[in-house]
């Protein structure tokens, strides 16, 4: 058995022009960012009620 | 011998307009590489690029049948942009949010960069608290005795 204690990044895309990366990480955190420039845009905290986030046997 | 089957991810990406693949491929969360393919010729294809691997795994404790890490590659994921030719590839959980690529093709032959390694936001979900456990009943059964 594996246990991860740390968190990634599940998923991730650019919009259509480039300009804008979103990243969802393991725990349902999904965070707009500027590609240009790597600064922080906007986040959104997602509850996850099961699965990965919590315990997952 | 002994082999024991881990736990693995691979993405393979076209790139459009053009005759490239990109393979990424994740080892059981704790590394990752990537290689970038030519495919122009028919029956043949040339790597063009190739990233180092990241071993961003960790190993904090072991204990039989179970392997405590942190720092993890995880399943991975592989985006391109057509319209800026960049491609985005390789988190690294808590340091690395995506390796950020940029391609560009020429009369003779493309070329691939590392453009940067993009940061990891403080507004990522912090992982006190919570784990995962990913049963590895099936690598166990891997074990193949020769």
């Amino acid at each position: 058995m594996h246990l991860s204690l740390d968190n990634f990044i599940s998923s991730f895309d650019f919009n259509p022009t480039g300009e804008t990366a979103a990243n969802i990480d393991l725990y349902g955190t999904c965070l707009i960012s500027d590609v240009n420039t790597d600064n922080y845009s906007f986040h959104l905290k997602m509850e996850k009620k099961r699965g990965a986030g919590k315990q997952d046997f | 011998m002994t082999t024991l089957k881990v736990l693995t991810w691979t993405h393979v990406n076209a790139i459009s307009d053009s005759r490239i693949l990109v393979s990424v491929y994740h080892c059981c969360d704790i590394a990752a590489n990537l290689a970038v393919f030519d495919v122009s010729r028919k029956g043949q294809a040339k790597k063009i690029y190739s990233f180092e691997e990241v071993s961003g795994g960790k190993v904090i404790a072991e204990f039989p049948f179970i392997i405590i890490y942190f720092l993890v590659t995880g399943h991975g994921d592989v985006t391109y942009n057509s319209r800026k030719s960049i491609l985005g590839a390789i988190p690294v959980g808590g340091k690395i949010a995506y390796h950020l690529y940029n391609f560009s093709a020429g009369k003779t032959e493309n070329a691939v960069q590392l453009l940067r390694k993009s940061k990891w936001h403080s507004q990522y979900s912090t992982a006190e608290g919570n784990y995962k456990m990913i049963p590895i009943a099936d690598s166990f059964n891997a074990f193949e005795s020769r």
